[in-house]
C-alpha cells in the first residue's frame, strides 16, 4: 500500500509527463519509435528524464508567476507522507494539502501535462528545423528509412563525401522533388522481378522499426523479358495496349529491340510491395526547383550578404529585447531609460518600426531565384508602409 | 477614438501575426513527407509524368541532370 501511494505520486508527477513528452516528441514519420507495445518498465525508465525536466521547468515558471506559495520543505513532507503512509503519522502539511490544495494540485498537474505535450512536439520540430538530427547522430531518429526515402540521407556527414563520388549531382541542401526507386523483388517460387516507380510511402515493421514492412510506388512499371507475343516494335515515346495482356508496353527512346528487359506499365493507381520480398532498392533522387537556379554571381552574393546582415541586426535586436528585463544597464543609461519608460507593446511597435525601416534595404528574389532591387514591386510598398507607421507613431506621441 | 490605443492594437495584431507566420513556416519546414507537393503535381499531369520518366532514363544514361529535360518539367 505504501509503495502504491508513492508510486502513484511518482507516476502522476514524473512518469505521465515523461510519457506525454515522448509521445509528442516522436511525431509524423517518427511516431513508430513510440508505441504502446513497449515493455512497461522500459517506457517508465525512458520517461523519467524528460518527466523530471518538465516538472522542474513548470515548477520554476509557476512559482515565479506566484501560481502557488508553498515552501519546498512542505512538498517534501507531503511526498514523505505518501511514501510512508502506514509507518508514520500524517504531517500537518499533508492535512492542509488535502483540505485546501488538492484542486490546485490537479490544475497544476494538467498544466504540467499540457506543457509536456507542447514541449515534446516543439522540441522535436525545433530539432528538425535546425537539422540537428542530420548534423549530429545523437539526435537522429531511429527511422532510417525516412532519411533514405526523403533524400535527407545525402546530407549526412558520411554521405556528403560519397555524393562527390557518385554521379548524382545534387548540390548542398538540395531539396528532393521525388524519389525514384528500382526495386528487385523475389517471389515465393524464387523468381526475381524488377519494379520501378516513385516512392510515395512506406510502412515499418511493428516489432522491428529498422525493417521495411511495405513500400508504396506511384506510376509503377515492371520489367519483363522480351518475347515475340508481347513485344511490339515502336517509335520513340509511344504507348499502346497489348492484345494478349492488359499491360501497356512503353518504348522509351533509344531502347533497342534486343534490350534484356522490357518495361511494362502496371495498370492501377498504387503498387504495394511487401518488404519481406524486397531484395534490394536502387534510388534516384530527382532534384527540385533549386537545381534550376543559376549559380550565384558576384552581385547576387553581395545582395545575399546584405540580406544576411539585416537579418543578423534584427535578430540581435530581438535577443536584446528578450534579455532586456534581466540586465541592469546602469541608472540613467539610455537602455535602462528605454527599458523602464516603454511598455511591452511600445517595444513591439518599436521593433516593427525598425524592421520596416531595414526592410526597405532588403533585396527581393526574382522568378529565377536571383536577388535584385525592384523599386516598384518591393521597395515602394515598403516605403509607403514605413511612412504610414511613422505617421501613426507621430500622432501617438503628440497626443 | 483614443489614439493612444492605436499602437497597442497594432502591436497586439502584429504580434499575433508574427507568431502565426512563424508557426506556419516552422510547421511547414518540419513536415516529414516522402513526396513533395511539387512532385505530386507533376505526377498528376500525364504528359509531365511521361517526360519525367524519360528524364530519369536520360539521367541514368548520362549521370547528369543538366543533360536531361528536367528543367522544363519542374
Amino acid at each position: 500500500m505504501n509503495l502504491t501511494f508513492g508510486f502513484i505520486a511518482l507516476f502522476i508527477s514524473i512518469i505521465i509527463p515523461g510519457i506525454l513528452f515522448r509521445r509528442y516528441y516522436y511525431y509524423g514519420e517518427f511516431s513508430k519509435q513510440f508505441h504502446t507495445k513497449d515493455p512497461v518498465l522500459h517506457s517508465i525508465f525512458l520517461s523519467i528524464i524528460p518527466g523530471v525536466c518538465v516538472q522542474i521547468i513548470v515548477f520554476y515558471i509557476l512559482s515565479e508567476m506566484n501560481f502557488f506559495d508553498i515552501e519546498n520543505i512542505k512538498i517534501f513532507n507531503i511526498y514523505k507522507d505518501f511514501s510512508f503512509l502506514e509507518s508514520k503519522e500524517i504531517n500537518s502539511d499533508t492535512v492542509k494539502f488535502f483540505q485546501d490544495g488538492l484542486g490546485k494540485f490537479i490544475l497544476y498537474s494538467i498544466i504540467v501535462f499540457l506543457f509536456a505535450s507542447l514541449s515534446g512536439i516543439l522540441s522535436s520540430k525545433l530539432l528538425r528545423f535546425l537539422k540537428l538530427d542530420i548534423k549530429f547522430k545523437i539526435f537522429r531518429f531511429k527511422n532510417q528509412w525516412y532519411y533514405i526515402f526523403s533524400g535527407e540521407v545525402l546530407d549526412f556527414e558520411k554521405f556528403r563525401i560519397a555524393k562527390n563520388v557518385q554521379f548524382n549531382e545534387l548540390p548542398e541542401n538540395q531539396n528532393v522533388l521525388l524519389t525514384y526507386a528500382d526495386v528487385l523483388v523475389s517471389n515465393n517460387q524464387g523468381n526475381r522481378e524488377l519494379y520501378s516507380g516513385y516512392v510515395v510511402d512506406y510502412d515499418l515493421n511493428q516489432d522491428d522499426i529498422s525493417k521495411l514492412e511495405k513500400l508504396y510506388l506511384l506510376d509503377a512499371f515492371r520489367y519483363k523479358k522480351p518475347n515475340s507475343s508481347n513485344y511490339f516494335e515502336a517509335n520513340d515515346k509511344t504507348s499502346f495496349s497489348s492484345t494478349s495482356e492488359s499491360f501497356r508496353i512503353i518504348q522509351i527512346s533509344n531502347e533497342s529491340y534486343n534490350s534484356s528487359r522490357l518495361r511494362v506499365s502496371i495498370p492501377g493507381d498504387l503498387l504495394v510491395l511487401a518488404g519481406e520480398n524486397i531484395q534490394n532498392i536502387n534510388l534516384t533522387y530527382i532534384p527540385s526547383k533549386k537545381m534550376a537556379e543559376i549559380k550565384s554571381n558576384k552581385k547576387d552574393r553581395t545582395l545575399k550578404k546584405v540580406l544576411y546582415s539585416i537579418f543578423l541586426i534584427n535578430s540581435i535586436l530581438i535577443i536584446l529585447h528578450l534579455i532586456l528585463p534581466f540586465i541592469n544597464y546602469g541608472e540613467y543609461s539610455f537602455i535602462d531609460n528605454y527599458k523602464l519608460n516603454t511598455t511591452f507593446l511600445e517595444k513591439i511597435v518599436f521593433l516593427i518600426y525598425f524592421y520596416q525601416f531595414t526592410a526597405i534595404g532588403i533585396p527581393s528574389k526574382d522568378e529565377l531565384g536571383n536577388y535584385s532591387y525592384n523599386f516598384k514591386k518591393s521597395m515602394l510598398p515598403r516605403i509607403v508602409v514605413f511612412i504610414l507607421i511613422t505617421i501613426s507613431v507621430y500622432v501617438y506621441y503628440i497626443n | 477614438m483614443n489614439l493612444k490605443k492605436l499602437p497597442s492594437i497594432l502591436g497586439v495584431f502584429a504580434f499575433f501575426l508574427i507568431i502565426k507566420h512563424f508557426f506556419c513556416v516552422f510547421f511547414k519546414r518540419t513536415e516529414t513527407n516522402i513526396i513533395s507537393d511539387e512532385g505530386i503535381k507533376i505526377l498528376e499531369n500525364p504528359d509531365k509524368k511521361q517526360d519525367l520518366r524519360k528524364a530519369v532514363d536520360e539521367y541514368h544514361r548520362t549521370g547528369d541532370w543538366s543533360k536531361t529535360s528536367l528543367k522544363k518539367i519542374i
